[in-house]
């Protein structure tokens, strides 16, 4: 009896035959779990927790040693003593990898002028004495207005009761952060030549955290990390289903992704010798169901027609009320969602990439489980959303996984001689294929002639499936060093198949609606983590992207990490991200008349395209 | 009558649309154009299906010309009863969801098997279920949900069903890709469909024919 043990947050999964222990699980699927003890269990090392299934042995006491009740009863159990025989989840905390894996941060940064809503002065305020008995709050706001002429009005009560401590330690110098009349942090001493500020991009899959300098603007450090909703559920919806089911859910599916950035963040200050406590500002953008769940507010009537989200004005929240470790009185801000799905991330991205504010025609992708592409043309913005799902994250591929280690990302088949040359990522033995390399071996065998338009692999370049069921195209062969088979099997030409036509099928029809043809864009923006490595050549031949010259498309990154950040530094940005999340208009795909048509068009690999390169 | 059938197999839906409009207009009986040229259309779609020549995409191409080519054939049918034999599915998916693929898929494949098909839409209230139910009669009722936000309403509707007496010579179908047979199990419905093809085979043991 046959079973699949699946690895998380990493995606790669296992088939087995016999009951096997994790550690080994992992090390044939090529997880690079660490261990330090070879195996005995007495380094605690491989650390693992099981999120579903039960067909495990039990805990041993040599586990018992190294994990807590508490840690045993949420499902963590040590690789080398857990033996697996039937199906199981398993979830791999960065902590047990011998590797990070690579998490795509950075953006195309655009200079923009540095003027944050968070200021600091430093002030010195007269001692109290008998005569002159003002409270501490009123001393230092006097002092204020007459040193700097800058009004406080209030601050809430953490922020005083740092206040106060303060002034003595500071002997009656602090340095004031001013925000909007609000005091929201007091630092003994002047502390002006440093002023931090944290920007978040809270994706579904994967979270961005950025430090940075509110003087100068700069970044000053970034960590990606993985999502930890993932345990809750792939999808939006899946997820919004566990939140609307009771209180206790939703509050969790809240605590984990805090804890996830106040970890990224807690890491991210020590590496530049800074605490939390020096964060005086944050932004953070995600689709609007991320939103919502890092906001704790009702996603029900989010998850069925019309998907209407709880406000789609700017929200300011303290981040304490959040639980977000920042400044005692630091303020989250979190820009507008547009509509549905489409949330502040993709805001973001427009405001990043420069949209509504010329009259060039720009169409913007960004790519993810949710794709969220927009379009600007005489005037107008107009957006949509398409839930293409992972497949180009490697999820339902068969080998597929995301981009680390082992990874195939570039593949190249000669047609007349039959080879096939990788790359992988680390320049290590292949153990799996990543979007990237999924985007060009599907093209390079559309090219060869080994994939005909429907997406049929050609019987005699494929070979029959292991199941016995549909054909399979060998990317790599085993090796003696630990290299995997990797193959590409029929049903996984399907589901790229799927993810390519539903975004096909958004961009053409927001180009119909528009009446926009591809030789009048002047320019693609390409955004997301797969969007930076994807080859656009493979990908306009492949029909994912429409025939515009190669020139014109320009390949961002983190996109929506760059408008977070622009929204953090600054308050001009902030109010263009408010204005630009009103006038973009939102299209509703799947109720557009024959999109049933237009995303079976999309699916279709076009005959012999040839991109143009400029 | 073969150029409306190739039609629906190569998923051209103007060319299907038109060849039925003009197959009506020079008075072919409705019925004839629906056997001769719709069905077997949507059939050799089916079959190429199975035997994994075709895949989604092409399927969804055949399901949108059948379609096309309904539009004008249907209505001219209601004017003339159809074969008594045929048994009558209605189908539709229910409230908050929106999602129509699977739906269009399902209806197709189950007028290439003969069933006489009524397609309620998408975003459908309990209420028009109920009342399709009492008023249309048909054998087997057909449930589509495709998130898991909106995969509870199928059970509302069964209660409800039992509850006004008229889950009695009626079937019950549930799919979508949320649900499963344990699903279909725990909202007491008849039968659950993997796939569009699997769809059909459990409604024709279901309609016993």
């Amino acid at each position: 009896m046959s079973f699949v043990i699946d690895f998380e947050p990493l995606g790669t999964r296992l088939m087995c035959e016999e009951p096997i222990l994790l550690r080994d699980a992992a090390s044939r699927a090529g997880v690079p779990l660490k261990s330090v003890c070879g195996g005995k269990t007495t380094c605690g090392k491989c650390l693992v927790r099981v999120s579903s299934g039960s067909a495990l042995s039990p805990v041993t006491e040599a586990e018992r040693l190294l994990l807590s009740e508490a840690e045993i009863a949420a499902g963590y159990r040590q690789a080398c003593r857990t033996l697996a025989s039937g199906v199981v989840s398993v979830y791999v905390p960065p902590s047990s990898l011998t590797e990070e894996q690579k998490l795509q941060v950075e953006g195309a940064e655009a200079r923009i002028e540095v003027d944050p809503l968070v200021r600091k002065f430093c002030v010195t305020a007269p001692p109290a004495t008998l005569a002159d008995p003002r409270g501490d709050f009123d001393r230092v706001a006097d002092a204020l207005r007459e040193q700097s002429g800058v009004p406080l009005l209030c601050a809430d009560l953490p922020t005083l009761t740092q206040l106060s401590a303060a002034l003595r330690a500071g002997q009656w110098t602090i340095t004031a952060a001013a925000r909007a009349g609000e005091l929201i942090a007091a630092e003994p001493g002047d502390t002006t030549h440093t002023a931090v500020g944290l920007a978040v991009d809270l994706g579904t899959t994967k979270i961005a955290c950025y430090l940075v300098d509110l003087l100068t603007g700069r970044t000053l450090a970034a960590r990606g990390v993985m999502n930890p909703q993932i345990g809750f559920g792939e999808d939006v919806i899946t997820r919004i289903e566990a939140a609307g089911k009771d209180e206790i859910t939703r509050r969790r599916l809240r605590e984990i992704v805090i804890a996830a950035i106040n970890e990224a963040v807690t890491d991210l200050c020590a590496g530049m010798g800074l605490t939390p406590a020096d964060i005086l500002e944050a932004v953070l953008v995600g689709n609007t169901a991320m939103h919502h769940l890092a906001l704790e507010l009702p996603v029900k009537q989010l998850g069925v027609i019309p998907f209407v989200p709880v406000t789609a004005r700017p929200l300011e929240v303290k981040c304490a009320t959040l639980g977000l470790v920042a400044a005692p009185g630091a303020y989250t801000h979190c820009p507008p969602p547009i509509a549905g799905f489409v949330g502040s991330d993709h805001v973001a991205v427009l405001l990043a990439s420069g949209f509504g504010r010329d009259d060039r025609t720009r169409l913007a992708i960004d790519l993810g489980t949710n794709t969220e592409i927009a379009l600007q043309a005489r005037g107008r913005i107009r957006s949509c959303s398409t839930a293409c799902g992972p497949a180009f994250e490697g999820a339902h591929i068969k080998f597929g996984m995301r981009a680390a280690l082992g990874a195939i990302e570039r593949v190249k088949i000669d047609g007349a001689s039959g080879e096939v040359r990788l790359s992988t990522i680390g320049g290590k033995f292949p153990v799996g294929i990543c979007g990237s390399g999924i985007l060009d071996a599907v093209a390079e065998l559309l090219k060869a002639g080994w994939m005909n338009e429907r997406g049929r692999l050609n019987a005699e370049v494929g070979r029959r499936g292991a199941d016995g069921t549909g054909s399979e195209f060998v990317l790599a062969v085993a090796s003696h060093d630990g290299g995997r088979e990797v193959v590409l099997t029929q049903k996984d030409l399907g589901e790229i198949q799927l993810a390519k036509g539903a975004i096909r099928a958004g961009i053409n029809i927001l180009m119909e609606d528009m009446a926009v043809r591809p030789e009048a864009i002047d320019e693609v923006v390409v955004a997301g983590a797969f969007g930076t490595y994807l080859d656009p050549f493979n990908a306009v031949r492949l029909g994912l992207f429409p025939p515009v010259p190669l020139s014109r498309f320009r390949q961002v990154g983190n996109a929506a990490g760059v408008g977070a950040k622009q929204a953090l530094i600054s308050r001009r940005a902030r109010d263009e991200a408010a204005r630009l999340a009103k006038r973009v208009s939102y299209l509703e795909l799947t109720l557009y008349p024959g999109f049933a048509q237009r995303f079976a068009e999309g699916m279709r690999y076009p005959a012999g395209r040839q991109p143009e390169l400029a | 009558m073969e150029t409306l059938k190739t039609a629906i197999v190569e998923g051209d839906d103007r060319l299907a649309a038109s060849q039925a409009g003009e197959a009506l207009a020079s008075g072919l009986d409705p019925l004839d154009v629906l056997n001769r040229g719709i069905v077997p259309g949507i059939q050799r779609a089916g079959e190429l299906w199975q035997t994994n020549q075709y895949f989604l995409p092409d399927v969804v191409l055949s399901a949108e010309a059948f379609k096309a080519a309904m539009k004008s054939v249907e209505p001219r049918l209601k004017e003339r009863q159809r074969a008594s034999v045929a048994k009558r599915v209605v189908i539709g998916v229910v409230k908050g969801d929106m999602h129509d693929l699977g739906k269009g898929l399902v209806g197709a494949m189950l007028t290439a098997a003969g069933f006489e098909v009524t397609d309620l839409g998408i975003d459908v209230p309990l209420e028009k279920f109920v009342e399709a139910a009492r008023s249309l009669k048909p054998d087997i009722l057909g449930l589509g949900a495709y998130m898991t936000t909106t995969m509870l309403q199928m059970k509302r509707v069964i209660a409800e069903l039992d509850q006004q007496g008229l889950h009695n010579g009626l079937k019950v179908m549930v799919g979508g890709v949320p649900t499963s047979q344990e699903f279909a199990d725990e909202v007491g419905a008849d039968a659950w469909g993997k796939d569009a093809m699997d769809t059909v085979r459990k409604a024709q043991t279901l309609a016993g024919g």
